[in-house]
């Protein structure tokens, strides 16, 4: 048994692992928004395989078979299950790369939609087949569910942590061979008695496909295809296109490319007279690149540098002390140096492109990240916002690149992604980091009808609000070139001598001005004219007393967003979207932002598929229940429905919630999510495990479900309030200590989250066997549909409303736990 | 959601195909001029095309002879059609309607940057006096060449080569078309343009919105812009 354990084990860690890694090979591969959809759906495969066990379970473990007959065929089952996992993890990835899907050209084509479904098809067989092992595993041995419970989280846990440090490792297109590799083990280590016994006519053939599988992907790894629609693959058709070097990392697969024809300076006045120099372009995953400029020291060749919007706060305070967030290629660090600033610190979170501006390309780059470097530069590996709440240094200026490509920024690509550095809450902390007469500059991709920045200035507006002695009105300017627009937000007031400033820089630029203090309408809209002058006037509504009844008139959903709803990129509304359909028909296709909608989609479609995969068995079931089986309680199939529906849903929701929250204390994202996420499983685990163990403890006077679910709804109330200032309070402090308390407060909530399934289980085993896989199959379920649904509530309502629904689904569970307690007849 | 993407999708999927046969480009030609560029007769709510030479040459050039064989059949469809390289032809009504933007006159010399398939060079061709053209991709530049050398096209001149600085040896130019922007103009080319000339660039992604800005250069050399409202992407209906 105990090898079937640990098969379970290394099974769950590679299942956690691929659904990791799927994501990561999609983000290289496309960026559109059906990737989150089509990975969404496909791991409804775990549902499936509690509904194929269900329906296949009399055949399998049916009470006519002796105990032979039954291990036998349960061992065939696992290990063919495993084996097909095994195989379809490649194998389904290479498939689907031959589906001719392109989501670009869903619009024409109705044969889009039809690939759609065959890529959730293909690409749910692995979870399919993985999770069924697991299933078989849990019907096989549900008297000890508690250990299998617990290897299972065990092996997630430590196969998410893996994953995420194996792809520092090896390259991505090896990924999936680790993971296949993973899997045969599961499978050979499942066949244990059979090495013992030496029984090679099963061994033998086992092996030599493992070996014969990943000795050939080892030296034929999976090739990973790279839309032609990306960054990356418009700039290899240049003729004189090379890629000169090559990153991975949890972070994104970096490539350098070398082109005459690269030149990125976003922002560039149309009245620039010099020319742009030599640059190198950085991609992160086949797209949003960064430019290393050719820099040899002459900082006069980089004047074309002073005529971009976000060059404006250079013209209003003297040499500064900056602060660049975002530092990439080094685009904002060199405009810092020709403006001459007295000290720059560059802050980057993906070290690998330090790495290749500061060793590889030194010489082209002109040292300026170098440990050596001759320029006031000093380069920090750090997350933006985590770098700021940590920092005790203060700045004359604070710059927050573009960070985001501008055709994901038009696509509505991010529009799922969470942000913490254009949130009130981060404004504030930038804020409080600023030197007396300092500034923050924030610089965005301008969209029709715009939408960026007006919810920047009212992002602004807000955090100046809760600012001691701000005055919004007088500490806000705006303005805007043809492609970006730039908000600087001083700690002082802008005075005359500013305003002029502003006014000048941007006439000699042919930028606009959106806002200063004071400002007259009639000098907004003049060179890059717009149908009237939108940005003013929001500018003005948002500081005046009807400023609410301007964000419930705008189009798109441009409220300031907030680190409990930091989803900045998400500009839809429903209302004026259905309004906007109804008067302008197909026209307003263009300002649809994609993102939102098909995750309403993606939820549609996964909860029918799911109704359906949980109904199926239900049908044959009932026939069966009272035919085959035996039992003395009147606990009802709904009973069983609703109880492993809300631990799903309750586990999926915290689990989703809390990821988010320690996100800001540990602040890169990598390292977050895997201990964060490791810490989870775990914990839960090791609760799963000590979960039986509650029922001998003769103190206990509540039900064991009732003291579970007690704990972890009060843990995680208690936590809304009191994360925040544990939070703050160690926010300065290193990495190890800020994961040591991460781990600590995870802990207890996991430890308590671990129980109610394996309680559950264990009742059905001693009640209604028969349900387990059933069981097995709607906590598979309801995790995806969770997953999906958390996004679409932390978007709409805050992820402290996703905490609290989760208590409320978690103490429905256990009441309905207690009902069939109590229906229970001794 | 009622408004699913999936059904307005379906529905736009089936009102896309003309209905007219893939052999009858004339016919087609003329479909695709009358419902989905023309001002007086388009009828999805689009702003159409008003100017009646613009039309004309539209109705003229063989848009179908600048698209792979196998998608001529779909080359009057309002959409982009893929050119090999990763490339696209614009879909009729951009070029249509980037067209007018520029005010082509018959005295006029255009600068197009991004050659393609040489659909736009002809369309430009069909109303001014010379059209010097740049494309990067060499073979996309050359086939080109050879096409509108084989229709008749003697007005166009093809370059090979990077447009980022222009064509100095030609400039000042009346009118300039940028058929990509990926995060500036390049200086060089304002510097080509004559003052009060016009230049147009579609800015977005290939087969997304595309929202056109008109860069204008006063007479006293400095330079303004137009947001002109964004392109919709999406087919015509084929019954209005």
């Amino acid at each position: 048994m105990r090898f079937y354990f640990l098969s379970v084990a290394l099974l769950a860690g590679s299942i956690i692992a691929y659904e990791i890694t799927l994501v990561r090979l999609f983000s290289i591969a496309q960026w559109h928004h059906f990737a989150h959809m089509i990975i969404s759906l496909a791991l409804l495969g775990f549902g499936a395989s509690g509904t194929a066990i269900s329906l296949t379970q009399r055949w399998l473990m049916g009470n006519q078979w002796k105990s032979d007959e039954i291990e036998r065929r349960f061992h065939n089952a696992y290990t063919i299950c495993g084996l097909l996992y095994s195989i379809s993890v490649v194998g389904c990835f290479v498939l689907h790369q031959y589906v001719p899907f392109n989501p670009l050209m869903l619009v024409w084509q109705p044969s889009q939609v039809l690939s759609i479904f065959v890529l959730y098809l293909i690409l749910s067989l692995p979870f399919f087949f993985g999770a069924a092992c697991i299933g078989l595993a849990l019907l096989r041995f549900a008297g000890n569910v508690n250990r299998l419970y617990f290897f299972d989280l065990f092996g997630s846990g430590i196969g998410a942590l893996g994953i995420i440090v194996t792809m520092y490792l090896i390259p991505p297109a090896q990924y999936l061979t680790l993971i296949s590799a993973v899997g045969f083990c599961a499978v050979l280590i499942a066949n244990w008695e059979s090495w013992k016994t030496r029984k090679w006519r099963r061994i033998v053939p086992i092996s030599g496909l493992a070996a014969a599988f990943i000795g050939y992907l080892l030296f034929n790894p999976v090739s990973i295809k790279i839309s032609p629609y990306k960054g990356l693959s418009s700039t290899l058709n240049f003729p004189d296109a090379q890629v000169l070097n090559e990153r991975h990392s949890p972070l994104g697969v970096l490539h350098v490319v070398r082109s005459e024809l690269i030149r990125a300076v976003p922002g560039l006045s149309l009245n620039a007279r010099q020319p742009v120099q030599p640059q190198l372009g950085i991609f992160t995953d086949a797209d949003g690149m960064t430019a290393i400029t050719d820099f040899r020291g002459d900082l006069s060749k980089l004047g074309y540098l002073g005529d971009t919007t976000s060059a404006l706060a250079y013209h209003l305070i003297e040499p500064p002390r900056v602060l660049v967030l975002g530092a990439g290629g080094g685009g904002d660090v060199l405009n810092a140096l020709y403006h001459g600033a007295v000290s720059v610190d560059a802050v980057e979170l993906n070290p690998q492109v330090f790495e290749l501006v500061a060793k590889e390309h030194k010489d082209f780059a002109g040292d300026i990240y170098a440990p050596d470097s001759p320029y006031p530069v000093q380069v920090h590996v750090a997350e933006a916002r985590g770098f700021v709440r940590a920092a005790t240094k203060q700045y004359d200026l604070i710059q927050i690149a573009l960070l985001d490509s501008v055709s994901a920024s038009a696509a509505g690509t991010h529009a799922l992604s969470e942000s913490y550095l254009y949130t009130v809450e981060a404004f504030t902390d930038l804020y409080q980091h600023l030197t007396p007469g300092g500034i923050i500059s924030i610089t965005r991709w301008l969209k029709t009808p715009p939408r960026d920045m007006i919810r920047l200035f009212g992002t602004a507006v807000v955090a100046l609000e809760q600012s001691d002695g701000a005055v919004p009105a007088q500490q806000l300017a705006m303005i805007r070139g043809w492609r970006t627009g730039t908000l600087l937000i001083k700690k002082g007031t802008f005075n005359a001598a500013d305003r002029a400033a502003v006014q000048n820089f941007c006439r000699e630029r042919s930028f606009d001005l959106a806002y200063y203090p004071q400002m007259p309408e009639v000098e907004a809209n003049r060179y890059n004219q717009l149908t009237e002058p939108i940005f003013f006037r929001a500018a003005q509504a948002i500081l005046s007393d009807d400023r609410e009844q301007f964000y419930e008139g705008y189009p798109f959903n441009i409220r300031p967003t907030t680190d409990n709803r930091p989803y900045f990129f998400q500009f839809l509304r429903f209302d004026s979207l259905v309004q906007m359909v109804r008067t302008v028909g197909r026209s307003a296709i263009p300002f649809i932002e994609w993102g939102y909608l098909l995750l309403i989609a993606t939820l549609i479609q996964a909860v029918l598929a799911g109704v359906v995969l949980i109904l199926i068995p239900l049908f044959f079931l009932r026939r069966e229940d009272t035919s085959a089986i035996t039992h003395n309680s009147r606990f009802t199939n709904w009973q069983v429905f609703v109880y492993f529906l809300s631990l799903g849903v309750g586990f999926m929701f915290i689990e989703m919630s809390f990821i988010q929250k320690f996100l800001l204390l540990l602040a890169n994202p990598t390292y977050a999510v895997a201990v964060v996420l490791c810490a989870f499983l775990l914990f839960a685990g090791l609760g799963s495990l000590f979960s039986l163990k509650l029922r001998a403890i003769k103190k206990l006077r509540q039900p064991p479900i009732a003291v579970a679910i007690g704990m972890l709804s009060v843990i995680a109330l208690v936590y809304l309030q009191l994360l925040p200032p544990i939070f703050h309070r160690f926010l300065a402090s290193s990495d190890t200590l800020k994961i040591a308390v991460s781990i600590g407060l995870i802990a207890p909530l996991a430890f308590f989250m671990g129980m109610p399934f394996p309680l559950g289980i264990d009742r059905l085993q001693r009640h209604h066997p028969h349900l387990i896989a059933w069981a097995w199959g709607i906590n598979g379920y309801a995790s995806v549909v969770s997953a999906i649904l958390a996004t679409c509530l932390a978007i709409a309502f805050g992820f402290n409303v996703v905490i609290l629904l989760a208590v409320g689904i978690y103490l429905i569970g256990g009441c309905v736990h207690l009902q069939m307690d109590r229906e229970i007849t001794p | 959601m009622k408004q699913s993407f999936f059904i307005l999708a379906t529905f736009l999927l089936l009102v896309t195909i003309p209905p007219h046969s893939a052999g009858d480009f004339d016919s087609d030609r003329d479909w695709m001029v009358k419902r989905q560029i023309d001002a007086e007769s388009i009828t999805d709510g689009r702003i159409g095309v008003k100017n009646k030479s613009v039309l004309e040459a539209m109705r003229r050039v063989l848009r179908h002879e600048f698209v792979p064989a196998h998608l001529k059949s779909r080359a009057y469809v309002d959409m982009p059609l893929p050119i090999g390289y990763d490339q696209t032809i614009s879909q009729p009504y951009i070029v249509a309607y980037m067209t007018e933007l520029l005010d082509p006159k018959k005295e006029h010399k255009v600068l197009e940057v991004g050659t393609g398939s040489g659909y736009q060079a002809a369309v430009l061709a069909e109303l001014v006096d010379h059209v010097y053209t740049i494309e990067i991709i060499k073979e996309l530049g050359e086939s080109a060449e050879k096409r509108l050398k084989r229709l008749g096209y003697k007005n166009v001149t093809v370059k090979i080569g990077d447009g980022y600085f222009g064509w100095e040896e030609h400039a000042p130019y009346d009118a300039i078309i940028v058929t990509a922007a990926p995060d500036h103009i390049p200086p060089m080319l304002i510097h080509q343009l004559k003052p009060g000339g016009k230049l147009c660039i579609p800015v977005g992604g290939r087969f997304r919105v595309q929202n056109l800005t008109l860069v204008q250069k006063t007479e006293s050399g400095s330079v303004m812009t137009r947001q002109v409202m964004p392109v919709s992407f999406v087919p015509l209906t084929g019954k209005h």
